[in-house]
């Protein structure tokens, strides 16, 4: 039962990253962005939040400094993508580059002794929901946790709300689909780019805060560790779907969890064999999910010319 | 015959507009990062060029680079973005020493190109798998190959610690090769090894294959619109998986010559990222591989000169990452942009044709 609800309670630990960037994901890449560049965005939010977070000695200032380096990162990526319409695979990649290459030189001249591991920043604490923390497994699993947790769960119905019931998901479909019909009806192609991007920006800061100071209370060097590249292959897993991506967040949530329960197991397999498994399972689970229909964006990275 | 030359003009001042603008911005980073800029570069000149010494290593440190750069410049051309070179190189470096530690009775110059061949065929089948899938499944190689390069890194972690564990060492690392499989140094006093040279060889075969064969045209053909060259009878899914195939080779025969030439045996961090930085290369020569020369020297500079200043001025040798992304973002704006105005041109007959 012990190790049960250590399980679970692990899987929706592991998730909420990979579920707040892939929300984030959903969104730009309906609006017709391929953005690669989800593991630099993460990095630089894990490391602002960090950062802010030890000299204010305050989480919120953190997590809101982590959201804002994110978008700082996607706007890099809208200012090259979409007005100079450079190939958006090419600059993904160089966001990458400068996520990793800014953080790692950055951490390095301002926490130098941390690489010890002496420096900590305060980290969110632990809520547990009053009377259903106490449900027995379900309650570990799903009410205590951290905030950002259960801002994960709530931002799923909010991205879930927008995308299929406002006007504004009906716009940003539109500009992905068909951005010259959406053009022709008065919706400004590039606006609605632009600030799709930033908020997939804002949630990719989101999940790598959650990394620095919600699941542990340090930056590492390169600390996201092909996270950000998993957020990809969860929005291709749940289908573009708010709803689908959590789903496949928690697939992957599970698989890292897997490899956690294994290592504590006692059981003597090799630590890099385990450390394998969210890889393989990736790999899998995008095969299996490529029979059924889905509904990516028509006109996903390409960039729109007005004529 | 001057538009030509006009082209190639284009082809070379925007990359170095880009490289100059990069060194720009690193100065002033640097200076913003409170890091002595001037003595940085002063560095980074020193541990490049200052000797015959350095100036091997540079060459050494460009080979993987120049290999990987092929592989991913292959890929661009046609339509598979392979990010996967860095476990390509590493599944590379594997097989060769895998030969190298397994056939010690061989003579040299035998074991050597066995070695290289080994490589090859265990980058092109690390290759095969993303490439399968994107041909059979349409997934995505993007995300493939780049689960493939974590796979391929735990499992050099796998072998290092445990079958191929040297155990007279105290960091996990795999036996060495075979003495006689070392590849020579060609420069008394320099570790400078023939990879870099071979690595040019290779890149002319690369050009000469993918822009005056049939085969290179297919690829290119795919690269550029691929419905269209279905339409035009070329099979697409083939020449993706052999694409895929080539890239693959090239990154794995890199990591042969990087085992067989400068390491002498296998640990876990032997591909020190060349795999992404490769996509750079290839970026900055604008896909073509005897531009990958060129830039996977400048390149090699800045990996041998990065971790010259970790070393003297303490900044960390990740800048090269920050330097990478900026010239990529150059040099990708900075093509864009030509093919605007290009199309600018044509812009007035059109509106007429309207009116």
């Amino acid at each position: 039962m012990d190790q049960l609800s250590f399980f679970l309670a692990a899987t929706v630990r592991m998730a909420i990253p990979l579920l707040i960037a892939a929300l984030g994901l959903v969104v730009s890449e309906r609006a017709g962005l391929m953005n690669i560049g989800v593991e630099g965005t993460m990095l630089s939010g894990a490391f602002a939040a960090f950062a802010v977070a030890i000299y204010t000695n305050s989480y919120w200032l953190g997590l809101i400094a982590g959201m804002l380096a994110g978008a700082l990162m996607a706007f890099i990526f809208a200012v090259a993508s979409i007005k100079f319409k450079a190939p958006q695979i090419v600059i993904g990649c160089a966001i990458n580059m400068l996520g990793s290459g800014f953080t790692a030189v950055l951490f390095r001249k301002m926490f130098f002794d941390a690489a010890s591991g002496g420096t900590q920043a305060k980290a969110f604490p632990t809520v547990a929901i009053p009377g259903l923390s106490s449900i027995p497994v379900i309650g570990d699993m799903l009410f205590n946790h951290n905030i950002i947790v259960y801002l994960g769960f709530i931002l799923v119905f909010v991205v879930w709300f927008v995308m299929n019931r406002t006007g504004i998901g009906t716009r940003i479909i539109a500009v992905g689909e068909h951005p010259k019909a959406a053009d022709s009806l008065g919706i400004n192609v590039f606006t609605t780019r632009y600030a799709a991007t930033i908020f997939s920006g804002l949630m990719m800061g989101m999940a790598g805060a959650y990394l620095a100071i919600a699941q542990s209370n340090t930056f590492q060097v390169d600390m996201t560790g092909g996270k950000g590249y998993i957020a990809m292959a969860v929005v291709v897993l749940g289908k573009w779907r708010a709803l689908g991506v959590l789903a496949g967040a928690l697939i992957f949530g599970g698989s890292n969890a897997l490899q956690m329960t294994l290592q504590n197991s006692g059981l003597n397999i090799p630590p890099n064999l385990v450390l394998m498994v969210p890889y393989v399972v990736t790999v899998l689970a995008v095969l299996a999910a490529c029979k059924k229909k889905a509904i990516d964006a028509s006109a996903k990275g390409v960039p729109y010319e007005k004529a | 015959m001057s538009e030509k030359i006009k082209e190639l003009g284009q082809a070379f001042w925007k990359p170095l507009l880009a490289v100059v603008a990069s060194v720009v911005c690193s100065w002033l980073l640097l200076t913003a990062f409170g890091y002595p800029a001037n003595e940085a570069f002063v560095s980074l000149w020193e541990a490049t060029f200052k000797n015959m010494r350095v100036f091997g290593n540079t060459l050494n440190k460009a080979c993987p680079l120049l290999f990987t750069g092929i592989a991913v410049a292959i890929g661009n051309r046609g339509s598979v973005f392979n990010i996967g070179a860095e476990g390509q190189f590493i599944m590379g470096c594997t097989a060769a020493t895998w030969v190298g530690i397994t056939f010690t009775g061989m003579p040299g110059p035998l074991l050597m190109v066995l070695m290289v061949l080994a490589g090859a065929l265990a980058g092109a089948a690390w290759a095969f798998i993303p490439g399968l899938l994107k041909t059979k499944f349409s997934i995505s190689e993007i995300i493939t190959t780049i689960m493939f390069n974590y796979i391929a890194l735990q499992l050099v972690g796998f072998l290092v610690r445990n079958p191929m564990r040297d155990m007279s060492q105290a960091e996990p690392q795999s036996y060495s090769i075979a003495e006689q499989g070392f590849m020579p140094y060609l420069i008394a006093k320099t570790k400078l090894h023939p990879g870099f040279f071979f690595g040019c060889i290779v890149a002319v075969i690369i050009f000469v294959l993918l822009f005056k064969t049939y085969f290179g045209y297919e690829v290119r053909a795919v690269g550029y619109n691929s419905t269209a060259a279905k339409y035009g009878g070329i099979s697409v899914n083939r020449t993706m998986i052999l694409t895929m195939l080539i890239s693959g080779a090239l990154a794995g025969m890199g990591g042969a010559f990087e085992v067989a030439g400068s390491a002498h045996y296998l640990y876990e961090k032997i591909s020190n990222g060349y795999g992404y930085t490769a996509i750079a290369v290839s970026i900055l020569a604008n896909n073509n591989p005897i531009g990958v020369i060129f830039s996977s020297l400048l390149f090699g500079f800045l990996a041998s000169g990065s971790t010259a200043m970790q070393r003297t001025i303490g900044v960390s040798s990740s800048f090269a990452d920050i330097v990478q992304g900026i010239i990529i973002i150059f040099v990708a704006v900075a093509t864009v942009s030509r093919v605007k105005k290009a199309k600018k041109a044509s812009k007035p007959v059109k509106k007429e044709a309207k009116q």
